[in-house]
């Protein structure tokens, strides 16, 4: 293979072994602390690297970008406030496991099936680029429409109960992302005449408030005790690493798959691969949402494995998977190198090198993520009265460092007291953050579907079946509608009804 | 187990969204969408779900009814404990003081404040706490991340 030498290039160099680990240590504790994202380390790297040679500056970027994806599960599982997008899914069952004393365990599971996603996310980047990255750029507005009402059907998953409730709170969480500026048209929408508005509302700031500042309520509120941590484990079981490798594989090509799409990332892959888990295994050690350590597998290996997804457009076609992927794309541009089709046909050693970084990133992560969590695991032996006080501070901040605006403040305390009052009455949190993540691709792409077939709705609908990659979309998406209905109770009540 | 409890007043907690709500759609309704007949509109998603969500907050203030009737003073006993209402006080005022005195001076007192409130006991300890709680905040964020504190 033309340039495969690349992939040797940061395994020969100290310096960018160096960079690479430095970058995967320092990503952990960024992507742990809410309102520090990837996307704004890599960004702030940008100003010091641009001057560096090309090799280090990424290396150190790769490097944060890996392990600030899955240091967010740390928070999650710790605290049920996670410290990246991605990473709310893997709250829902690793705060359970948390409260039932297994911190330790559930963080050392969800390092070691991180790494397993993103080793599978690295394998897809470096065979499957040119024919994952085909598929991807033949998706048509229409079909990431069906691809967002499918992540609006994992609403049934992250909740138990009433389905009219989870509902209730996804569309409060569309109408939430749909405020600000339209970005179609410039018109204010949902603003009520705030200006300050404009700008719209953070869905990390709404994800801080709902998680952090509303859970501190609530354990007040019970006065939840602190939890005794067992920690003579950490490295998890062989067997139930084994036993969940099946169900790690599949979410990591969920993931992949995702992470390659434009547009969409870690945090949709998670919630997915999550839904998928849920569907999918029928005895769970726990059932979901109360500890089961399916719940922390799939959605850590899912947004890992989105990371080389992520790369696979942006080393083949020069589009962004996401947020980050679009700041490395400056950074390459910095340093006079364009991603694309041409670059891989001119400089494959580069795409060879980026594979190595990667997979030297994902050693790393294995080895730093094993580390410190025992220390981690006592955060939630802390006494409430101290640690609720630290999380809101932190919380505070985390909302404020996202635009450098005080109104995200009061949005964060807003969002703490409604999310407060929904806990009380029963209502599940994460709809409302998969609402808000998913409202700008919903209106954006169905809007664009339906301008494309301009504005006639018998168009919009038959182009769903007209054509052939859409089409297989739709049968897909109906099939997960489908299998929410519990058909052998359905079908049971209907038997007995005919045989009276 | 708290789903097992009474939801004291959960129909008030629903009137207030449904006001909510219906500001909501009043103001989607002003934009060009569903309503006005162009349904790749700016307002068409947002029609589209002020009315679904409408609906369902009628449809599940029904189904509270059923469960019988709670008085206003119910609601607030079953929502706010001290502990709680103390917390909710503290964080609006923290939020309000700090445009004044700054994050780190704000900080602290928030900090040693509400711990001191939720525990009366040992204030030095809370105090050394608290102080390195704001010193390592305003190290990592300020001169390692380079990061504006409020």
């Amino acid at each position: 293979m033309l340039g495969l030498e690349g992939f040797l290039v940061p395994f020969m160099s100290i310096e960018l072994i160096f960079f690479v680990a430095l970058g995967v240590f320092v990503g952990i504790y960024i992507g742990a602390i809410p309102g520090l994202s990837v996307t704004m380390a890599v960004s702030l790297l940008l100003s010091f690297t641009f001057t560096w040679d090309v090799f280090p500056a990424l290396a150190l970027m790769v490097g944060i970008y890996v392990g600030g994806v899955y240091g967010g599960s740390r928070s999650a599982i710790l605290l049920n406030m996670p410290g990246s997008p991605s990473a709310v899914a893997t709250g829902l069952d690793g705060y359970p496991l948390a409260r039932l004393g297994e911190a330790g365990k559930a963080m050392g599971l969800a390092t070691t099936m991180s790494a397993i996603g993103t080793f599978f996310g690295i394998v897809i980047l470096a065979l499957a680029s040119p024919l994952v990255a085909d598929l991807a750029i033949r998706f048509a507005p229409r079909d990431y429409l069906l691809l967002a009402l499918m992540g609006m059907l994992l609403v049934g998953s992250l909740s138990r109960g009433s389905l009219a409730k989870a509902l209730l709170v996804a569309a409060i969480g569309i109408l939430v992302g749909l405020v600000g500026m339209d970005p179609f048209t410039a018109e204010p929408r949902l603003t009520f005449g705030v200006p300050r508005l404009l700008g719209g509302i953070s869905f990390v700031v709404a994800m801080i408030g709902l998680f952090g500042l509303s859970e501190g309520l609530y354990q007040l509120h019970y006065k939840i005790a602190p939890v005794k941590q067992k920690i003579d484990r950490i490295v998890p079981d062989m067997k139930l690493v084994l036993k969940n490798l099946p169900l790690a594989l599949r979410c990591s090509a969920i993931g992949t798959l995702i992470g390659a799409l434009p547009g969409t990332g870690g945090d949709i892959a998670a919630l997915m691969a999550y839904d998928h888990a849920k569907r999918t295994v029928k005895n769970p050690s726990r059932p979901f949402g109360e500890g089961a350590w399916e719940g922390v597998v799939a959605p850590e290996a899912a947004n890992n494995a989105a990371i080389g997804g992520a790369f696979i457009p942006m080393m083949t076609l020069g589009i962004p998977g996401d947020s980050v992927t679009a700041v490395l794309i400056g950074a390459l541009m910095i340093h006079g190198l364009r991603p694309g089709p041409m670059m891989m046909k001119e400089q494959p050693e580069f795409f060879w090198m980026m594979v190595g970084a990667l997979v030297l990133a994902n050693i790393f992560l294995y080895i730093f993520g094993m580390t410190g969590i025992r220390m981690f695991s006592r955060i939630v032996e802390i006494p409430k009265a101290v640690i609720i006080p630290i999380v809101i501070v932190l919380s505070t901040v985390g909302s404020y460092t996202i635009n450098n605006n005080v109104a995200d403040i009061y949005w964060m305390i807003a969002f703490g007291v409604l999310g407060y009052f929904l806990k009380m009455y029963g209502y599940p949190l994460a709809p409302m953050v998969l609402g808000v993540i998913l409202s700008p691709l919903i209106d954006a792409n169905y809007r664009r579907a339906m301008a494309l077939e301009h504005g006639d709705i018998g168009a919009f609908l038959s182009s769903f079946v007209t054509n052939p990659l859409t089409a297989v979309l739709l049968l897909f998406t109906l099939f997960m509608l489908l299998s929410q209905v519990d058909w052998k109770t359905k079908i049971g009540a209907l038997r007995q009804r005919f045989s009276k | 187990m708290e789903e097992e409890r009474v939801r004291s007043g959960e129909i008030y907690f629903l009137g207030a969204m449904l006001l909510l709500l219906a500001a909501v759609l009043r103001e989607a309704a002003e934009l060009r969408g569903v309503f006005q007949g162009v349904p790749a509109g700016a307002g068409s998603l947002a029609q589209i779900m002020g009315v679904g969500a409408i609906l369902l907050v009628i449809g599940l203030a029904f189904q509270t009814r059923h469960e019988g009737r709670s008085s206003f003073t119910g609601m607030i006993r079953y929502l706010f404990s001290g502990d709680v209402v103390m917390l909710l006080l503290a964080v609006i005022v923290y939020g309000l003081i700090m445009a004044n005195l700054g994050f780190a001076i704000s900080t602290f007192i928030f900090l040693l404040g509400t711990m001191f409130l939720l525990d009366r006991s040992n204030l030095r300890q809370k105090a050394i706490i608290s102080l390195g709680t704001v010193v390592t905040i305003v190290i990592l964020f300020t001169f390692l991340f380079e990061v504006v504190l409020p």
